[in-house]
């Protein structure tokens, strides 16, 4: 199978995110749209509910580097944030979640977004103390 | 940037899906305006994603560079709801702030793991109105067994008693009273516990500021046929229309027996229970020895607010109790700062520990009547989320 080049993958993930397909509970987009090279992203994940996370937004920013797809993308939660995965100054560690930990080429923004959402609702996470809504990194 | 008139569509909670045409140079409000007009959800409950980006009000919609066809995600702000009823309920758990008083041992942490899994009062500074908060109250095991064994601790019933003098002057029947068995149902038969709820209500609904007419009301909760009990239901009803109606309670509704529960014995003439209940105690102290063993109740339930309050402040978590058996008019005056006032001190004690839910922290408060350290335990436990 052909391999997607960088660019015509990450412009599908762009019109993806613009349109709002999938569930609504993440959402992405170029942090700045005249970025040709598309590397800067920002993301935001709805809290899952009947957690402590519920009715929160967590902004993110999500950094595709030249090695992207073939790498994962580099992510920091710019919301505060109290989760095993992420480091103390927001910056996911990407050895802690098993979507970076075990990056496939076909794997999408969406699909890091959703998996860290799915993160939140663990029975480990959904209850652990959170730093107050709206405070930042 | 132009005026150009975009049409975008909107995905919201509950499957919600609008499709709507705005001109750029609107704002992120305007936007939410316009969402609000086409769906239940006020414009200021409103946040709007698009593009992994939160939408700030005072933005135009140019800044995001919004285009046809695009979608903005609205998520729904929870309503802030008040806290008002708990903190009726709060004074209660004033009660023993003394360290070696088994009713703050009861408050503290070690109290909350005797409680472990039930607090009434995280649902209480939720919902406080929630008429199925006491309904869920009652059906748990946990509440009742924990009644059960409150009631059959003596040191905790001779606190409770030590600490009335009205009480003291009661004597060993006193004892008699907590410890029968038919008490202790009374206690924690949710049909009874409901009856008081519904008396409140009642009384709250008439806005009755007449100490009387609570004796009156009192008088009504014979309408059970339980023989024993309208003296009981007399005191809490009296509590809740003073409650309602005035800050301090007023003499005549607590402080001398004979003034309310008169009123009740002939307020309601029709109801024999009630005149027998209400007319057997005539004055607080005197009134233990006129107590017939047979109807207990009648003589608790006329001298006694303040020992159902104390009762429900020795129970801590079961401070729940507060709201619904009408204690409106605690020993102490209600301290009517609003909580987060109230438990200043205490609220920046948690921030510094690294609570950081200024909401959460105050719900863990109101829960543990301002103990800290109960607070702590009970946040750990992952309450008040």
């Amino acid at each position: 199978m052909a391999v997607v080049p960088r660019n015509f993958r990450l412009l599908e993930e762009l019109e993806k995110g613009e349109k709002g397909i999938g569930d609504g509970s993440c959402s992405y987009g170029l942090e700045d749209s005249d970025d040709i090279t598309m590397s800067y992203w920002n993301g935001t994940i709805i809290g899952p509910g009947h957690t402590v996370h519920e009715n929160r937004i967590y902004s993110l920013k999500i950094h595709c580097d030249e090695a992207y797809p073939d790498s994962p993308p580099r992510i920091s939660f710019v919301s505060r944030v109290n989760l095993p995965f992420v480091a103390a100054n927001g910056q996911v560690e990407a050895g802690k979640i098993g979507v970076l930990a075990h990056w496939r080429r076909n794997y999408t923004i969406e699909n890091v977004l959703v998996e860290m959402r799915k993160e939140m609702a663990s029975p480990n996470n959904r209850k652990l103390p959170q730093p107050s809504e709206g405070s930042t990194y | 940037m132009s005026s150009e008139e975009v049409s975008i569509n909107v995905k919201g909670p509950n499957e919600l899906k609008l499709s709507l045409s705005i001109s750029l140079d609107k704002t992120v409000l305007d936007l939410k305006e316009a969402i609000a007009g086409q769906s239940e959800v006020p414009a200021a409950q409103q946040r709007l994603i698009y593009s992994g980006r939160v939408l700030k009000d005072d933005d135009a919609l140019s800044s995001y560079k919004l285009a046809s066809g695009h979608t903005v995600h609205m998520v729904k702000s929870p309503v802030r709801r008040e806290a008002e009823p708990a903190r009726q309920a709060l004074p209660t758990m004033q009660t023993g702030q003394n360290p070696t008083d088994p009713l703050t041992v009861l408050n503290g942490p070690a109290g909350h793991g005797l409680m472990a899994g039930f607090n009434p009062f995280a649902q209480m500074g939720v919902n406080p109105n929630d008429p199925n908060m006491m309904q869920n109250m009652m059906d748990s095991p946990e509440f009742l067994q924990q009644m059960s064994a409150l009631m059959s601790n003596p040191q905790i019933l001779d606190q409770v008693i030590a600490s009335n003098p009205q009480l003291q002057a009661m004597g060993p029947q006193v004892r008699e009273i907590f410890s029968s068995p038919q008490f202790r149902q009374m206690m924690s038969n949710p049909d009874t516990i409901r009856n008081m709820i519904q008396m409140q209500r009642m009384m709250q609904g008439m806005g009755g500021g007449m100490g009387g007419m609570g004796g009156g009301m009192g008088g009504m909760g014979g309408m059970g046929g339980m023989g024993g009990f309208p003296g009981m239901f007399g005191a809490p009803g009296a509590g809740a229309a003073t409650g309602g109606a005035a800050p301090f309670p007023p003499p005549g509704a607590f402080g001398t027996p004979p003034a309310a529960p008169g009123a009740a014995a002939t307020g309601t003439p029709g109801s024999p229970p009630a005149a027998t209940g209400a007319g057997s105690p005539p004055a607080g102290g005197a009134g233990a020895g006129a107590v017939p063993p047979v109807n207990p109740f009648g003589g608790f339930g006329m001298v006694d607010p303040n020992l159902i309050n104390l009762l429900g402040g020795g129970m801590g978590g079961m401070g729940g109790m507060g709201g619904m058996g009408g204690f409106g008019a605690p020993a102490q005056p209600a301290d009517t700062r609003p909580p987060e006032q109230r438990y200043e001190t205490q609220l920046a004690q948690l921030q510094n520990m690294g609570f950081s839910d200024a909401a959460r922290n105050l719900r863990a408060l109101m829960a543990s009547g301002g103990n800290v350290n109960a607070a702590v335990e009970y946040l750990l436990g992952g309450g008040g989320m």
